[in-house]
């Protein structure tokens, strides 16, 4: 009973523990093979002004950035292995100029079968990345909210 | 956990019932209660004028929302997910704005789970309906599209 195949969840790192907590009860997971995913902004402007030093963030500093936030998704890893996950999960950071586009880009490669999006409170800004997946996305959007207690 | 106990799935009539088809391979739903509820948008006219006058009063209402649950009874089987046991039901709502009074049943029904079914992304059900539920919902939201399925 494996509906949701493969799925992508994307990880901004200032969600609500609660709703994290319910990421790990979705039973109907458990089996998928899940994309944990965080989008990190990049520029690069060397292409328009032909220079070297137009690039943030640097080589150096994005194989940083990248091992930091390879352990923090690792974290979220051991979370899901701990409650009973048997299915498959791959850490992902990537380096985009559109983070909108790029999740979105990055679901339609993997397939995903579903993606799901943790806004961090219930009427908060987080706009315009969900409502451009809502709109975009080639997979079913769940945005995903602990019932009821906080309602 | 058992999820969603309770999932309420939004439908208007701009679309044909084949736009809910994405909810037949969610079996994750199979024990769940499903409530399907068409939302119909009443329409006032000269409000603060002079005259007032209602797109569908209230003695109009009973009639339609007969037939829109007895059209939602024909086609149900053909969107459930397969093997489900949960309970059914059906609501017609006539309101002011569609996107509130989705959440408001959302939110009154105790639901677990909204499941909103768009094929465009534009018109009465586009982006903006799903993103305003998304946002104000008690719950997790699902929105799909059929061509998704």
């Amino acid at each position: 009973m494996k509906k949701f195949k493969s799925v992508v969840i994307g990880f901004k790192f200032d969600e609500d523990p609660e709703v994290i907590n319910f990421l790990l009860g979705l039973e109907f997971l458990r089996e998928s093979s899940i994309h944990l995913v965080h989008m990190s902004i990049s520029l690069d402007f060397n292409s328009l002004l032909e220079i070297n030093l137009a690039a943030y963030p640097s080589a150096e500093a994005k194989i940083i950035i990248e091992q930091a936030i390879l352990t923090k998704l690792s974290e979220s890893k051991s979370q899901l292995l701990s409650k009973g996950f048997v299915g498959h999960i791959d850490n992902h950071c990537i380096f985009t100029d559109n983070i909108k586009k790029g999740f979105c880009k990055y679901a339609l490669e993997v397939n995903a079968d579903l993606i799901i999006l943790m806004p961090e409170k219930k009427h908060s800004l987080f706009g315009s990345f969900t409502h451009y997946q809502l709109a975009h996305a080639n997979a079913p959007v769940m945005v995903l909210r602990p019932t009821r207690d906080e309602a | 956990m058992m999820f969603p106990r309770i999932a309420v799935v939004a439908y208007d009539s701009s679309h044909d019932f084949n736009i809910l088809k994405p909810i037949h391979k969610m079996d994750f739903l199979v024990n769940t209660e499903i409530h399907i509820v068409h939302i119909v948008k009443r329409v006032f006219y000269g409000d603060g004028l002079s005259f007032n006058v209602t797109f569908l009063e209230q003695e109009d209402q009973a009639p339609l929302r007969i037939a829109i649950i007895n059209t939602m009874k024909d086609f149900v089987h053909g969107i459930l997910p397969t093997c489900h046991v949960g309970k059914v039901k059906f609501e017609c709502i006539f309101g002011d704005d569609p996107k509130e009074d989705f959440c408001r049943y959302l939110q009154s029904s105790k639901a677990d789970l909204g499941l909103i079914a768009s094929r465009e992304k534009h018109g009465f059900f586009d982006s903006s309906f799903a993103y305003y539920v998304s946002t104000h919902a008690p719950c997790s939201v699902i929105v799909t599209r059929s061509k998704e399925f």
